[in-house]
């Protein structure tokens, strides 16, 4: 895979994705879980939402470091060939305010279905700034992309 | 498929074809008619199927060929994941109840009787693509756990990398593939011999090709058959062209089957009666009318009777396309005999001619010569350069064989943890560039011991004529001029070797110990284990064949030097004819090629071409925001080191590299090879262990990644990157 073809597989695996794995962590605990997640035009912005009462909520307030999986595997043997995965890591800021809205908007063209989640006063909507994606394709062959 | 997965041939029916092959099921088919056919079982692609799902071995293959796109993947590393793949299957014993129901089948229907084991692959015979000669068979096969070892090495010859490039060839998907096998009981043949209903030349031809003995020595090529061409409407016989003589035929030996003498009495009688030709041209009119079509049949007389050993539809234009592709691959497996005579010639004709070439060439001075004489010196070094070169493809390469063959044969008898061990028993020759990497070291080691004259150097000048580094430096300009030659022009190029061999000398040597060759075998070990699986009156055999892997092991090293003195004469004398243009034209001399150039020397209203080299391949633009990680590629000698990449994108950069760096290349050719030694690990995007590459990098112990297509574009030269020669994996320190 040449370096354009890395960010072409890289746009078309967030595009093909709904959920991904959310990594957080507290009191050097780590923590995953799935999220829905949407990704705009600009790649090194990742949006997603979740209740203010929930673990991964919890860690974030004190600690907003991240990362994020997300692959196409289907768990087939396969998957060692035709696989891609790739781990966004950086921070994750609630978005409030006008911002708070324009991430609604990138997030609800995503997952029509969750805008009355998203939307909810008791849910927190988040956005990552990625500081860079380390994408693994063919089991073996690793490439980071960064802004 | 609701039938077992065992099937004796009598109970096939044509639509069993998808799991019995094509093979079986034209033999079934054959039966059918009334005619003689060995009995035989069929394990079909189910019981493959069961074999690789409760083995594991499908999930390994698929490892093996999905590391890389199987498209890119040059033949070297083709051959390379058959031999793992073809070791996975040797250690991969098939499940107890496989083996149970397997061992019952046998047992019943052979019981101690001698038998042939063959392949019978679904897409084999089709008339659009013929697999003949791809899979393997074993003749004269006693005992059911020897069957049933037999049946494994059947259904692994899918995977080998003649039967691989076959299918990429004709698109198919290899991951799909499956193979039935079938056991039939050994006919002791009075004669054998091939049958085409349709002659190449004339289509209301037939034509018979017949030998003594089995049909093995005929189908090989070993035994040269009689041959009758029949006319097909009146079985009339039209010609019968005897061979030479009938000296030899195949017959039966314990474990197979080999070339034996034959009773002079029935030397000079043909092997087959006019009645038996006449009963072959009925079989043939037969066979043709049921099956719809010309057919190629091979057939034996057995027991007084005439038997169909198989029958498949001779392939429409068979001298083209695929066809041709399957006998260059299959003409990649040498025999053993071939390959003595090869090395024979290589060692006893062509080096001692291409060392007596280089050195005839060396002797004229063609500095001194007038142009006219350099233009013709020029035209005729270009012509010896071109002929070796092309000897160097045709005969030098295909010897390379040599340790594949012996890779085989050692790998089948000791079945050994790493697919690879066999290589530790070929390496240790004395390798022309390790020679020249010694006398590389010789020097530097003069230079380290006397810093005044290094300091000398280093500022540009000589070392004094009659001094041991002055005279030393020239035995070396003597042996391997092709240094010369990449270091550049006159005084410019010694001083940039004075300038590498400084940095040589500056430098401590590379450890190379650290590599996990502590828990190696010793070569001597090795060797003794090796022997001990022959049976005494086999180990001169074993020993040719060790022999063989051995010269071919450093021939392939070797030949390259040889080949590399006759570039540098053809290289010295356009370095001359270069420096008379230079000014003479508007366009730099050193794009002309050595055809341009002579006649330019001689021709002073020679106008060039614009540009007679191809242009510059356009830089691939990097993308800022991507930078690689990780590449994987083949593991092709054993180890971890990290170190700053020096990637040489042609020979210019090699006198730059230094102790400690990581060589990151195109193709490492042995003639660029003295860097090694400096150097910490490799890099190359030609894939294979059995590159020049890999082999320097095992000799001097040294980790060594191979295969990685875009290596020197990916890899940002300077950047510190680490090799693990272990897994294949080569990363880039971000």
């Amino acid at each position: 895979m040449n370096h354009t073809d890395a960010k072409a597989t890289l746009r078309q695996l967030l595009d093909s994705r709904y959920v991904g794995v959310l990594a957080t962590s507290k009191e050097d605990w780590p923590y995953a879980n799935l999220v829905a997640f949407a990704v705009p035009d600009n790649i090194y912005e990742m949006i997603f939402a979740t209740p203010r009462q929930s673990r991964k909520y919890e860690n974030l307030a004190a600690n907003p470091k991240v990362s994020m999986l997300m692959d196409d595997r289907s768990n087939n043997i396969e998957d060692l060939r035709d696989a891609v995965a790739a781990t966004a890591i950086g921070t994750a800021v609630e978005a409030a305010g006008s911002e708070r809205e324009r991430c609604l908007v990138i997030y609800a063209a995503r997952h029509p279905h969750l805008d009355d989640f998203a939307r909810s006063a008791s849910t927190a909507v988040f956005r990552i700034t990625v500081e860079k994606y380390v994408m693994v394709s063919r089991f073996q062959n690793v490439v980071e992309i960064a802004p | 498929m609701n039938d077992s997965f065992l099937m004796a041939l009598s109970d096939l029916q044509d639509h069993h074809r998808p799991w019995a092959g094509g093979k079986a099921a034209a033999l079934a088919r054959i039966a059918g008619l009334g005619m003689n056919i060995s009995p035989g079982l069929v394990i079909t692609t189910d019981g493959y199927d069961r074999y690789m799902k409760n083995s594991g071995l499908r999930e390994k293959i698929f490892f093996e060929l999905g590391r890389k796109d199987f498209k890119d993947m040059r033949w070297e590393e083709i051959w390379d994941v058959a031999l793992r793949i073809r070791s996975h299957f040797l250690k991969t014993p098939l499940p107890a109840p496989l083996q149970q129901e397997i061992r019952l089948a046998v047992d019943k229907m052979f019981g101690s009787a001698p038998v042939v084991v063959r392949s019978t692959a679904p897409d084999e015979d089709a008339a659009a693509s013929s697999f003949a000669g791809l899979h393997e068979s074993y003749v004269n096969v006693v005992g059911t756990e020897e069957i049933i070892d037999r049946i494994r090495m059947v259904w692994a010859s899918l995977w080998s990398d003649r039967a691989l490039l076959y299918r990429r060839e004709l698109n198919l998907d290899v991951t799909a593939s499956a193979m039935a096998v079938l056991v039939q009981r050994l006919l002791f043949s009075r004669s054998s011999g091939v049958l085409f209903t349709r002659s190449p030349n004339d289509e209301g031809q037939m034509v018979i090709e017949a030998v003594y003995g089995q049909n093995q020595g005929l189908v090989d090529g070993t035994v040269e058959p009689d041959r009758w061409f029949i006319n097909k409407l009146s079985s009339e016989i039209l010609s019968h062209h005897p061979p030479a003589a009938r000296p030899h035929m195949i017959m039966p030996v314990p474990g197979g089957a080999a070339l034996g003498p034959i009773d002079p009495a029935l030397a000079v009688i043909p092997p087959l009666a006019s009645s038996d030709i006449k009963q072959l041209w009925e079989l043939g009119l037969r066979l043709e009318k049921d099956f719809g079509g010309p057919q190629d049949i091979e057939w034996t007389i057995a027991d007084d009777a005439l038997h169909v050993m198989q029958a498949r539809p001779i392939t429409t234009g068979s001298t083209g396309g695929a066809d041709d592709q399957r006998s260059w691959y299959i003409s990649l497996h040498r025999s053993f005999d071939n390959l003595k005579a090869l090395r024979q010639r290589i060692e006893q004709v062509h080096i001692p001619a291409m060392k007596e070439a280089a050195s005839m060439l060396a002797a004229s001075d063609v500095e001194q010569f007038h142009d006219q004489d350099l233009a013709d010196a020029l035209s005729e070094r270009q012509v010896v350069f071109d002929k070796w070169n092309k000897i160097y493809r045709d005969e030098f390469i295909p010897f390379a064989h040599g340790m594949r063959l012996f890779g085989q044969v050692y790998n089948d008898l000791l079945t050994p943890e790493n697919p690879y061990e066999f290589m530790d028993l070929l390496k240790g020759a004395d390798l022309e560039s390790l020679r020249r990497n010694r006398m590389l070291a010789q020097l530097a080691d003069i230079l380290r011991n006397d810093p005044a004259l290094a300091a000398a150097l280093e500022t540009g000048k000589m070392p004094p004529a009659d001094s041991k580094f002055a005279k030393d430096f020239n035995g070396l300009a003597q042996s391997y001029e092709i240094l010369f030659s990449l270091a550049g022009d006159g005084q410019a190029g010694k001083r940039e070797l004075f300038r590498f061999l400084g940095n040589m000398s500056r430098q401590a040597a590379p450890s190379k110990t650290a590599n996990g060759l502590a828990n190696r075998k010793s070569p001597k070990d090795l060797e003794a284990a090796y022997m001990e699986k022959f049976p005494v009156d086999r180990r001169t055999l074993a020993a040719e064949l060790l022999d063989i892997g051995r010269a071919s092991y450093r021939l392939r090293d070797d030949d390259n030097i040889h080949l590399g003195r006759i570039e540098a004469q053809l290289m010295r004398a356009g370095k001359a004819a270069r420096q008379r243009m230079a000014g003479k034209f508007g366009i730099d001399p050193a794009a002309l090629e050595t055809r341009a150039l002579a006649l330019a020397l001689t021709n002073p209203d020679y106008v060039p071409p614009e540009n007679t080299h191809a242009p510059a391949e356009p830089l691939r633009e990097a993308s800022r925001d991507v930078r690689t990680r990780q590449l994987s590629g083949q593991p092709a000698s054993p180890g971890i080191a990290t170190g700053p990449a020096r990637v040489i994108k042609n020979s210019e950069g090699l006198f730059g590299v230094q102790a400690g760096d990581v060589l990151v290349c195109d193709a490492v050719d042995p003639n660029i090879t003295f860097v090694i030694p400096m150097t910490v690990g490799i890099v190359e995007r030609r894939g294979g262990m059995l590159i020049h590459g890999a082999i320097i990098a095992r000799e001097y112990g040294i980790p060594c990644v191979t295969g990685i297509p875009d290596a020197i574009d990916r890899i940002p030269s300077g950047a510190v990157v680490t090799v693990d020669g272990y897994l294949g994996l080569v990363t880039v320190n971000t």
